[in-house]
């Protein structure tokens, strides 16, 4: 029996052990599969500033799909399936947003040279940054940092693990920050 | 958030009781399949001359056929609704064995064995067959992806595929048990191909329904 051999059947036995809702276990389990799904993400895409973000998809993806792992098959295939697809949704996206990008000027430069003749207030502002954002993202925003709403409340109204609540708050945050920015820089 | 807070987050959810396995989920679909089937010849009755079709060879085998394709695609759509179906993607491709089996023993009674020649057959607009095979289908077809959604696959178009390939299947025998049309250029037109409309409505519902459980 070799080290993967090892690996493989600690895997096996921890996750048989959280799906019967020993949660030292799965503590155990995700903490130990953290540097090998990142491992994985630097091999496919390099060393970007979404591994983390990637990496966290990756980890929520597990915690779903646990109810789909038998044990009577590999851990390993199972876990880096569910990493393989998230790294090709986050490639389609980064690929999908890059062509967004590369826009022909010629196309918009009407648009471009539309006159501005009034200047927003910094609540504009935050509105048609908050526009852009996708409806669930806007909509768990408003909830809780102009309503007040906990998290755990969010959740709870809107049918959500508390965990995507965060995880969907998380990206909607960085959403905001990277548009606040550009919107500077213009 | 830092991944280790993301981690305790989870591990307060806790990981999700075990999914059936794939040979336990196709035993219920198939046996829930069955049950509606049986219901809707109850309902319908069986062609009057079906006990002379019973002693025909060749009747037998295109039944005998379908059902493999039906049981087969029902296999292969279990494996699909879990993320690690590559182990096992040589599946998908297997109910396809028995359907080329059946289109050659179709296209072969059309040119030896049939008494209408193709435009005649599209002239005859049997588009009843094609609805008759969709609503045979709804309600198993809801049942067989609404399992699938609860799994987490990851090869959607080919679970919704194979979904709607054994649901049209079962359509087919139906079809084939109640109807009395049994000209082969008849049955490729207006029975055989709907089976393929059936499995490319599968494969768009597939992609837009089945992949839920991965949206953030």
């Amino acid at each position: 029996m070799d080290y993967n051999d090892d690996r493989e059947n600690k895997f096996v036995r921890l996750m048989h052990r959280a799906q019967s809702g020993d949660h030292a276990s799965y503590t155990e389990l995700l903490r130990s599969i953290t540097p090998l799904i990142r491992g994985f993400i630097y091999n496919r895409i390099g060393n970007g500033a979404d591994n983390d973000d990637i990496l966290q998809e990756v980890l929520l993806g597990v915690h779903r799909a646990s109810h789909t792992y038998n044990t009577d098959r590999p851990f390993t295939n199972w876990m880096f399936a569910i990493a393989d697809h998230k790294v090709k949704d986050y490639l389609r996206a980064y690929y999908r947003k890059k062509a967004l990008k590369e826009v022909d000027f010629e196309k918009i430069k009407d648009f471009i040279a539309a006159p501005v003749t009034s200047e927003a207030s910094p609540g504009e502002g935050l509105s048609e940054l908050l526009d852009k954002l996708p409806k669930k993202q806007r909509k768990i925003v408003h909830m809780m940092k102009i309503e007040g709403y906990s998290a755990q409340k969010v959740a709870k109204t809107m049918d959500m693990s508390l965990s995507n609540v965060k995880v969907t708050a998380h990206r909607a945050y960085k959403v905001l920050i990277a548009n606040g920015r550009k919107k500077e820089e213009m | 958030m830092k991944t280790e807070d993301f981690i305790t987050t989870l591990v307060k959810e806790g990981a999700r009781k075990p999914f059936p396995k794939p040979s336990k989920v196709t035993l219920g679909w198939l046996l829930t399949i069955t049950a509606y089937f049986w219901l809707v010849v109850a309902f319908y009755g069986t062609r009057p001359d079906m006990s002379v079709k019973l002693t025909q060879p060749v009747y037998l085998t295109e039944i005998l056929v379908m059902t493999i394709t039906a049981i087969m695609a029902a296999w292969a759509a279990s494996w699909l609704a879990l993320p690690d179906a590559d182990q096992k993607s040589w599946l998908r491709f297997l109910p396809f064995i028995p359907l080329a089996f059946l289109m050659g023993m179709l296209v072969y009674g059309m040119f030896t064995n049939s008494t209408l020649t193709l435009s005649e057959c599209l002239k005859l607009g049997r588009y009843d067959c094609i609805m008759r095979i969709v609503l045979y289908s709804l309600l198993p077809c809801g049942f067989m992806f609404y399992s699938i959604q609860k799994a987490a696959p990851v090869r959607c178009c080919w679970a919704g595929t194979m979904a709607g390939l054994s649901i049209a299947s079962f359509g087919y025998i139906l079809l084939r048990i109640i109807g009395r049309s049994d000209d082969p250029t008849q049955l490729l037109v207006w029975n055989f191909l709907p089976v393929f409309l059936m499995m490319a409505i599968g494969m768009v519902i597939g992609q837009s329904y089945l992949g839920r459980i991965w949206q953030s």
